[in-house]
């Protein structure tokens, strides 16, 4: 199998992989990273629980060849927290149980994420829009939602 | 059960938000082996030689099985259908690979063994198989011509179970009744669908002679019997883990082949080996598809006498989950909460070349409420009554209860005021001013929808494993904790939060110092898993009973240390107290150390109980028919009330669903944050059960809904703010009072919503078509614009 | 059967030459601009066995603002929203696109064109907007108008060896009005019918000319010359009556696809098309 190297930053270190680069970043994560907070759900770029951030922008990393990423920065759900502090973002997830399975979580909570960080002052619409890519089979988007909204206001931004 | 009731915080929450929660697919074993499978294109066909050849000899590939060899390997699929209800002499099997007769396009024809998936999936594609197409039975009618080809030696005829449920005489009564109207419904094919698809890792430790099994599955006792049975191995040497679950919703039943097949290639490569299912394949299951005649006898004040339903319900292929008895089920939930004396309902499990079943959320009552609101609907119209005004007629009231019907008692609640709740909550009088005032010329018209929906829950379904008892084990430890094993699992519900608040409560200690393992058949006593809403109410009451036990030792423990009498010593935050002197005191974990060390020794000691383990199950089931020919396989009987309010574009025939408000009573509430949570996910199911999700087919018996392009979900921007409310009527049968959330909501919302669009276009007399799409919507508008032309 | 891959190749040019010279090379190539279409496989085995990469090519994802608008092949659906250079139309389209920005990210113009989908929003987009897509292969470039380039469903003027590198989008006359209108079956579903309206005015504000260009209803694109009254500012029932109906007589076939037939589609394309009309007009429609 033909690998290339794969310089880029995950979750704030600098890595070099050796990957195949037509394999979706997904895999890579999970695979060789144990990476495992991105979910494989459908491999369709429908459902989002393989969301990444790279560069601070989501995407649905099943779709992304692993080559893409060179050079980027990965940011992925599992790396968020800082040891025994979670984000305000994750915080506000658990306060307001806005998870039961919990499947789809890389995706609500990164593009949360990723809005409020860009625009801390997200209206509703927006954040309904920055969630409309990430299926949820479980909690009917309520309490994400709150979650969400919540975030809006305890955000000390990382 | 008010020291109880709190909105506890998510046991595990930190775990879960980290994204650290390990799923079936996120811990593969070093030197794991992954499998794919041989699906047959053909719906229906015979199958003649499959030559293995070309996959073998790609490199990577360890084995290919087809079920010629299968057969000799592992045993067969054993459907536990009751024979009452299946005609058939003895249970009825099927081979893990067939051998003769594909019977659904996607059936797994052979196995194919390989060092990655993809090699493995590549492997597959080169597998040849000898197939004789045959043609494909695609719905009841086809399937039970005379002429069809049998899909099962036992049963010729291809209905695969039929039965009768009847109250009182309908026939009589409705020749009697004032107005009969007829209806149809029809419920096209759906799923579960939850988010992270089946998969299994089976790995063969051969120094123990043990086969460990990790399985996405809701009953890890339930899949180990199985495997035992089929692989030919001591139960007690098959060691299953239910991994924390990405949903199930009924999904995840044992019972299709997959998962034995998975754990065969493991015993006889002696490595590990994995498989997990693509979404193309997670779609070929179904969980839904009838058809529904029926008519209903009123009086001029809408106030119903009788109700006559045939259903008949198209399964698809057999296979082994309980999937297949959910037509039963809807047949046995008529007439719901109504007050309706006289009910027949004639039902028929018919078997074509879909894909099989397996269980969904609603377990078949989510049909029934479907067409009992359908029924409904109809005398509303036919009497130009307010929708809201035919169900308060008719819903049994709460000094009518208890009420016993041939397969039901509705022991408690209060019908007609959780409607005046739902009603008020959803503003109802305001949407129908609305609605009165709205111009007639506009494109969009508002419709608003009334639906009852009645979820009988906790089910002992006596002659399979799914059992409405559980045992807990609740022991201590000297760092103040508690750990309950129990046999129930979560899917995701986060049912082990109120489970820990329960021993918390009893056991006086903080919920955070309650650890809960389930889903292990090795660490766990036995139990039934998870489905109709059980956890809490039968999981969380063993545990509550097994940790009462436990609190007495301790109170006892604890009074001799303290020199007071046991009914002095309050127990709370993890300290034992002399309620009049709380200073005298001794936190929990010095507490257990001290009965270690000194149980019995140390006069008034008793001996070392740090453990009790405890089996409970409701004391009001019957299995048994009665007398007059009655069971009672539900313990408790949820509820729910649903309004919905929508916006129909009459050009394009697109439904914009505006407000959704219900109010349920589950009985006793642990925690309220779960509770509503669980009626959240259901309104947004019976959402897409009632305007998106369908599983079609091609004419030629190809499925087409392969991904969630073509397989719609509700997303964010479809749902509006949930309105939710509750009613508390504790059972009197449970322990606890509860009555089991989680499963209901799905049918009542969606036939709110499915009312409030007839509503909005006009229906009259028309089926009820489900999923109602834009396109038969549009088909509702143009009959009647045809009718009133002539 | 069809040929499945156990490994796809993957090349990521870093000049237009090199992406030309593998075209040519690698006939099993197939090129992806964000790689959302490509790179989907819920049957769980890769769809192609070669990917050939465009992000590295400088210049493939820029937005240079003139007389001409020139959109390089990979830009996305989200630079579209951002950069203010996009034809407002394009940035309202790329708004819509289902997904989530996740898609909206990767997702490209270049390559939603290429894919030439029926049942989506960018090429009727194109068309209403007259652009002409700038076509390389080794050798020379050709420019073909939009409505030429989307041939058939799922099949465009590109031949072998050829890419597309830019779309040029000419500024229309400061007194045109766009109007959009796109049904969808719920926040799941692609497109079932996209609607493109365009009315030129004179000077002394009579309607000049008016069109509307339909997409996700038909096999490609169609542009539909419309007979509106001089004066109109606002439709209503009977001018989108009217509308509907000349929509109707113009389109040979509807597309039929798994969510949405033909006959579904006839019904409800002719009503999208006027309310895209409606839209353009100052005073929208009225019921």
């Amino acid at each position: 199998m033909t690998t290339t190297p794969l310089p880029a930053t995950i979750n704030g270190s600098t890595v070099n992989l050796d990957v195949d680069p037509a394999t979706p970043l997904a895999d890579v994560l999970r695979d060789q990273c144990g990476l495992t907070a991105t979910h494989i759900g459908c491999r369709n770029g429908d459902c989002g629980a393989c969301t990444v951030l790279l560069d601070h922008q989501p995407y649905k990393s099943c779709l992304v060849p692993a080559g893409r990423a060179a050079g980027r920065a990965i940011e992925t759900l599992d790396g968020l927290a800082e040891d025994d502090t979670l984000h305000p973002v994750q915080q506000q997830f658990w306060d307001h149980n806005a998870f039961q399975c919990g499947f789809c979580l890389a995706g609500q909570v990164l593009c949360t994420l990723s809005t409020l960080r860009h625009n801390p002052d997200a209206t509703d619409d927006e954040l309904t829009d920055a969630l409309a890519g990430n299926l949820c089979r479980c909690t009917g988007y309520q309490q994400i939602t709150a979650a969400a909204r919540a975030a809006r206001t305890h955000n000390t931004e990382r | 059960m008010d020291g109880v009731r709190s909105v506890a915080p998510r046991l595990d929450g930190d775990r879960y938000v980290r994204g650290s929660t390990r799923y079936l697919d996120d811990v593969i074993p070093p030197g794991c082996l992954h499998v794919a499978f041989v699906r047959s294109p053909h719906a229906h066909a015979l199958i003649g030689a499959v030559d293995a050849t070309s996959a073998l000899a790609e490199e990577g590939v360890r084995a290919v099985l087809d079920g010629v060899t299968a057969q000799e390997l592992i045993g067969d699929l054993v459907c536990l259908l009751p024979e009452a209800l299946t005609g058939a002499t003895g249970p009825l099997t099927l081979p893990c690979l067939p051998v003769e007769r594909i019977r659904y396009a996607g059936e797994p024809v052979a196995v194919v063994v390989a060092d990655t998936e993809s090699v493995a999936r590549h492997a597959a594609a080169l597998v040849e198989v000898d197939y004789r197409p045959l043609p494909p039975m695609m719905d009841v009618e086809a399937a039970t011509m005379p002429d069809a080809a049998p899909q099962h030696p036992q049963l010729p005829g291809n209905v695969l179970m039929a039965g009768v449920v009847r109250d009182g005489d309908a026939t009589a009564t409705l020749q009697r009744a004032p107005h009969i109207v007829e209806g149809e419904v029809r419920i096209e094919r759906s799923s579960a669908v939850p988010l992270e698809p089946r998969g299994c890792i089976a790995t063969w430790d051969a120094a123990e002679h043990r086969l460990l099994v990790r399985a996405a599955t809701q009953q890890p006792h339930g899949l180990r019997a199985d495997l035992a049975r089929q692989l030919r191995l001591p139960e007690s040497d098959v060691h299953v883990i239910a991994p924390p679950l990405g949903g199930a919703f009924g999904f995840k039943f044992p019972g299709l082949p997959e998962e034995p097949l998975t754990c065969l290639m493991a015993l006889r490569l002696r490595r590990p080996v994995r498989w997990v299912e693509t979404r193309a394949e997670s779609l070929l299951i179904g969980a839904r598809d009838y058809h529904a005649t029926y008519q209903i006898g009123c009086d001029d004040t809408g106030r119903v006498s009788a109700v006559s339903v045939e259903l008949n319900a198209d399964v698809g292929a057999l296979c082994a989950t309980p999937g297949p008895i959910m037509p039963a089920v809807a047949g046995s939930t008529f007439p719901t909460g109504y007050d309706i004396a006289d009910v027949e309902v004639r039902w028929r499990a018919v078997m074509t070349n879909k894909g099989p079943w397996n269980g969904a959320r609603g377990f078949g009552k989510e049909a029934t409420c479907l067409v009992m609101e359908s029924a409904l609907d109809d005398v509303a119209r036919r009497l130009r009554l307010d929708p809201a005004e035919v169900r308060r007629r008719n819903l049994l009231r709460s000094d009518q209860l208890p009420h016993r019907t041939s397969t039901m008692t509705l022991d408690s609640g209060d019908y007609p005021r959780a409607l005046d709740m739902a009603l008020q909550l959803a503003d109802y009088h305001e949407l129908r001013a609305r609605q009165r005032d709205r111009q007639s010329e506009q494109v969009t018209r508002l419709g608003v929808g009334v639906a009852f929906e009645l979820t009988p829950e906790g089910i002992d379904y006596a002659g399979s494993l799914s059992r409405g008892f559980e045992t807990a084990t609740v022991r201590l430890d000297t760092s103040g904790h508690a750990t309950v094993l129990t046999g129930v699992t979560s899917p995701g519900t986060g049912s082990e939060t109120a489970i820990a608040q329960l021993v918390a409560a009893q056991l006086g200690l903080p919920v955070a110092s309650v650890r809960v393992v389930q889903g292990d058949t090795d660490r766990t006593p036995y139990g039934s898993g998870s489905f109709s809403s059980r956890a809490v109410m039968t999981g969380g009451a063993a545990a509550w009973l097994a940790a009462k036990d436990l609190r007495a030792h301790l109170a006892g423990a604890a009074a001799t240390l303290l020199h007071a009498s046991s009914d002095q010593i309050d127990a709370a935050d993890g300290f034992y107290r002399v309620v009049t002197d709380p200073a005298r005191m001794i936190p929990v974990g010095p507490l257990v150390n001290a009965l270690r060390t000194l149980g019995a020794a140390l006069p008034g000691l008793g001996a070392p109980h740090l453990e009790v383990t405890r089996t409970y199950g409701p004391q009001n089931l019957q299995s048994i028919p009665d007398e007059s020919g009655r069971l009672q396989q539900y313990p408790t009987y949820s509820y729910s009330v649903h309004v919905a309010a929508v916006e129909v574009d009459m050009e394009t025939g697109t439904t914009r669903v505006e407000r959704l408000a219900a109010v349920h009573d589950c009985g006793t509430v642990i925690n309220p944050a779960l509770v509503d949570a669980q009626l959240h996910g259901a309104i947004a199911m019976g959402m897409g059960l009632a305007l998106f999700e369908e599983e079609r087919y091609a004419l030629s018996g190809a499925p087409l809904s392969t991904d969630f392009k073509r397989y719609l979900l509700p997303r964010l921007p479809d749902l509006p703010r949930l309105r939710t409310g509750q009613l508390v009527s504790p059972s009197p049968f449970t322990e606890l009072g509860t009555k089991g959330a989680g499963e209901g909501g799905v049918g009542g919302s969606a036939a709110a919503i499915i009312g409030a669009v007839r509503d909005a276009i006009g229906s009259t007399n028309s089926p009820v078509h489900v999923p109602l799409t834009p396109a038969r919507v549009l088909a509702d508008l143009d009959s009647r614009l045809v009718g009133a032309t002539r | 059967m069809t040929q499945a891959f156990t490994r796809t190749r993957y090349h990521a040019p870093a000049t237009l030459g090199e992406a030309l010279a593998l075209l040519t090379d690698d006939p099993d190539v197939t090129v992806i601009g964000g790689g959302t279409i490509v790179m989907a496989a819920s049957a769980g085995v890769p769809r192609t066995a070669a990917l050939l990469d465009l992000h590295r090519i400088p210049g493939l994802a820029e937005i240079q603002q003139g007389v001409t608008t020139t959109l390089g092949a990979t830009t996305t659906y989200t630079r579209l929203l951002t950069a203010p250079a996009a034809p407002p139309l394009l940035r309202r389209i790329a708004g819509g696109i289902t997904g989530g920005p996740q898609i909206r990210n990767q997702g490209t113009i270049g390559g939603s064109a290429c894919y030439a989908n029926p049942a989506s929003d960018i090429p009727a987009g194109l068309v209403a907007l007259d652009a002409t897509m700038v076509v390389h292969r080794q050798e020379r470039q050709r420019r073909v108008p939009a409505r030429d380039f989307f041939a058939e469903p799922f099949r465009t003027d590109l031949q072998a060896g050829e890419l597309l590198t830019a779309i040029e989008i000419p500024t229309p006359p400061p007194a045109t009005r766009w109007g959009h209108a796109k049904l969808k079956h719920g926040e799941s579903s692609w497109p079932i019918a996209v609607a493109v309206a365009r009315i030129d005015r004179r000077p002394d504000g009579r309607i000049a000319s008016a069109s509307v260009t339909l997409g996700a209803a038909v096999p490609t694109p169609l542009t539909i010359a419309l007979d509106l009254p001089e004066h109109l500012t606002e439709l209503d029932r009977d001018h989108r009556r009217l509308i509907a109906a000349a929509v109707d007589r113009a389109v040979e076939q509807w597309w039929s696809d798994a969510l949405a037939d033909d006959v579904h589609r006839r019904r409800v394309g002719p009503v999208i098309a006027a309310r895209a009309v409606a839209a353009a007009l100052p005073n929208g429609h009225r019921t």
